[in-house]
């Protein structure tokens, strides 16, 4: 069953909550009333449906209007009321509804429907029961979902945008856009870790998926940009100016290659890791190796490739000495480089012949 | 219903199917909140780190790739070995452990340990887990649990209360074995229960041990997790290689409040890429202005 089926379906069990009780907050005086609802489609009979409702004293059937549908032909005779309605869209349909009022306590009604998915007939009566009920209970409730989902998605917008979740402010659709989250997320954005942070998902984004999809992560800065009016490469240059002084190794090492790549070759190309280096330089050498390997996917083609000994985790450490292996900075590719070559298809291979000839190119040989 | 609600209702959904179970560290479920992640899965931010890797945020999978592969764990499974060993009721730190012909001269890293030597065990359990010593690590599982077969049957059974469904293990030290194989989320998931132990947790992060045999032979060590005491807030676990697993490692950080795991199972160049992670992976909370 459709989508557009489904909102009729319920449209007719509910026939008799009409505008009278929308909105309202107070209680409204109410009658109740069981609507039973069978459906017949393609020779398929479901069984009734009953459902209890509350609708407002003295309350007649109205029809319901339904999104991108027009109603027309409507007309009343006698105790019976028909119209024709006409729906567009993805999912177009045609409908003729009746609707009788057999006594102050009971009607039936029918609607026979025509879409893609083949004919469908809904019937269904309507019978009045004791008692006396409130009316606008079930729009209060329905204002306090909406309410109370408006908040929370308020809520997780604010969330979204700090910590740079650009997916909800960027993009179509837009599901983030009270001005308070927006500001949120635009401030995230200007931060060097919220410039990272969008700037890795527009590179890893761009990199795992193909397409249109593709496309969009590429444009994050850019759109991010737009809608918080600032240059990303004037934010990029101003945070690359004080990264070194300040130690964001991060930053430097991912977003500031032209930068980096000296520094990696004066202090980290070819520096063992458990040799003493400075220690900040410890923090900048591996960012800028794991930028590497964020970007390029070279030398990860499994554990088979090292060629080392069975077991050998460093070696024996009798009498002291504890083996430790060489490791080298720099294997992965050239962050800049890799940005304007790497592509979802690369192999690991490509990948592996890239990192050395990035190797080569930083530390020359 | 109008844009705005539709829009509304389209976020709710969406958070409710992003949010993950809250576990700490063992389930390192996605969750929305990350800058770095598309919707749906963490992403893959560093293909070319490991063959298997995953970051973990505060309980959180942040990026990951291949994080349920099963792959050659190597002496990242002496974790859940020393978790088994504590689990014996029989575990005493005092117990005297012999060290048999077969332990002495078991392959891959070793201490150095003497056919007919003797050690404490918990002194054994420390160069284990700091030096991930084969020869200590054999001479325990044959102390308590008589032979590698049977140790390795607790293994498996404890493995699985722990629900790490993709895991199977041969050899209580992780060197290769038929059918060895874990993932990177579910050694994590044994990694956070052996870090609630203090027995474990006080030895692997220590940089640097020192030991006595029985009779008085000192033997001192350092940490085969080069991470301990060279990254800021590192607070130890366990590094581990084998020809098939190549080189690996689960490292756990915690800086304030944050807390980090990482997990890099064939990781080709594992120390400064792990360095470099745990500091992207910290990066958030510590804001720098222009």
């Amino acid at each position: 069953m459709n989508a557009r089926l489904r909102s009729l379906c319920l449209a007719a069990l509910l026939p008799l909550v009409v505008s009278q009780a929308a909105f309202a907050q107070a209680p409204t005086p109410g009658d109740k009333w069981r609507t039973t609802m069978s459906m017949e489609m393609e020779g398929m009979k479901m069984p009734g449906i009953s459902t209890e409702i509350c609708a407002p004293k003295n309350a007649t059937p109205e029809p319901q209007q339904q999104e991108n549908c027009t109603i027309s032909n409507r007309k009343r005779v006698g105790n019976t009321e028909s119209f024709d309605m006409v729906c567009s869209g993805k999912e177009p349909m045609t409908a003729r509804m009746e609707m009788t009022q057999e006594s102050p306590t009971r009607w039936r009604g029918k609607m026979q429907m025509k879409s893609k998915d083949g004919d469908t007939t809904m019937s269904y009566s309507g019978e009045k029961l004791p008692g006396e009920c409130d009316a606008s209970e079930m729009e209060r409730k329905m204002n306090k979902m909406m309410a109370d989902g408006d908040a929370a998605a308020a809520k997780q917008c604010l969330e979204s945008a700090k910590t740079g979740q650009s997916i909800f402010f960027i993009g179509e659709p837009v599901m983030c856009k009270d001005a308070a989250s927006v500001k949120a997320y635009c401030s995230f954005a200007q931060t060097s870790s919220g410039y990272n942070a969008l700037a890795r998902t527009q590179r890893g984004g761009a990199r795992v998926y193909k397409g249109a999809e593709a496309a969009q992560y590429r444009t994050i800065l850019a759109s991010t940009g737009k809608l918080c009016s600032f240059s990303p490469e004037t934010v990029r240059t101003q945070y690359c100016s004080t990264a070194r002084s300040k130690e964001d190794w991060t930053f430097f090492a991912e977003e500031c290659p032209e930068l980096a790549k000296p520094l990696a070759k004066a202090q980290c190309a070819g520096r063992n890791f458990t040799t003493p280096v400075d220690p900040p330089f410890v923090k900048f050498c591996g960012a800028w190796s794991a930028g590497g390997a964020s970007i390029g996917g070279g030398g990860a083609a499994g554990g088979a490739a090292t060629g080392a000994a069975a077991g050998a985790d460093g070696g024996s450490a009798a009498g002291g000495a504890a083996g430790s292996e060489t490791v080298k900075v720099g294997e992965g590719e050239d962050p800049q480089a890799a940005t304007q070559k790497a592509t979802p298809a690369s192999t690991a291979k490509d990948a592996v012949l890239k990192g050395k000839e990035a190797l080569k190119g930083l530390f020359g040989r | 219903m109008t844009g705005r609600r539709a829009g509304a209702c389209a976020l709710a959904v969406l958070v409710v199917a992003l949010a993950g179970p809250s576990t700490p560290v063992a389930a390192a479920e996605t969750k929305a909140g990350d800058g770095d992640r598309p919707l749906g899965a963490p992403l893959d931010l560093y293909p070319g780190a490991a063959a298997a890797y995953l970051v973990a945020v505060d309980g959180r999978l942040r990026w990951a790739r291949n994080a349920d592969l099963p792959r050659p764990p190597a002496s990242l499974a002496k974790l859940l070995t020393a978790v088994v060993l504590l689990d014996d009721p029989r575990w005493d730190d005092a117990a005297r452990v012999e060290v048999s012909a077969a332990a002495a001269a078991v392959e891959g890293s070793q201490l150095g340990l003497r056919r007919g030597e003797a050690l404490r065990a918990g002194d054994a359990l420390t160069a284990l887990l700091v030096r991930s010593a084969n020869d200590a690590c054999l001479a325990l599982v044959e102390h308590f649990a008589g032979s590698i077969g049977t140790f390795v049957e607790r293994m498996n059974t404890r493995a699985a209360a722990l629900g790490m469904s993709r895991s199977h293990f041969g050899h209580p030290c992780g060197l290769d074995a038929p059918g060895q194989q874990s993932t990177a989320r579910d050694l994590l998931r044994v990694a956070g229960v052996a870090l609630g132990r203090p027995a474990i947790a006080s030895r692997v992060a220590l940089a640097r041990a020192e030991i006595a045999t029985l009779d008085g032979r000192r033997l001192a060590f350092v940490n085969g997790n080069a991470l301990v005491g060279r990254v800021d807030g590192v607070i130890g676990m366990k590094s581990g290689f084998t020809t098939r697993a190549g080189k690996c490692v689960i490292a756990v950080a915690q800086r304030g409040e944050h807390r980090v795991w990482l997990v890099m199972l064939g990781a080709p160049e594992r120390w400064w890429t792990a360095t470099g992670m745990i500091e992207a992976a910290f990066a958030p909370f510590r804001p720098v202005t222009p």
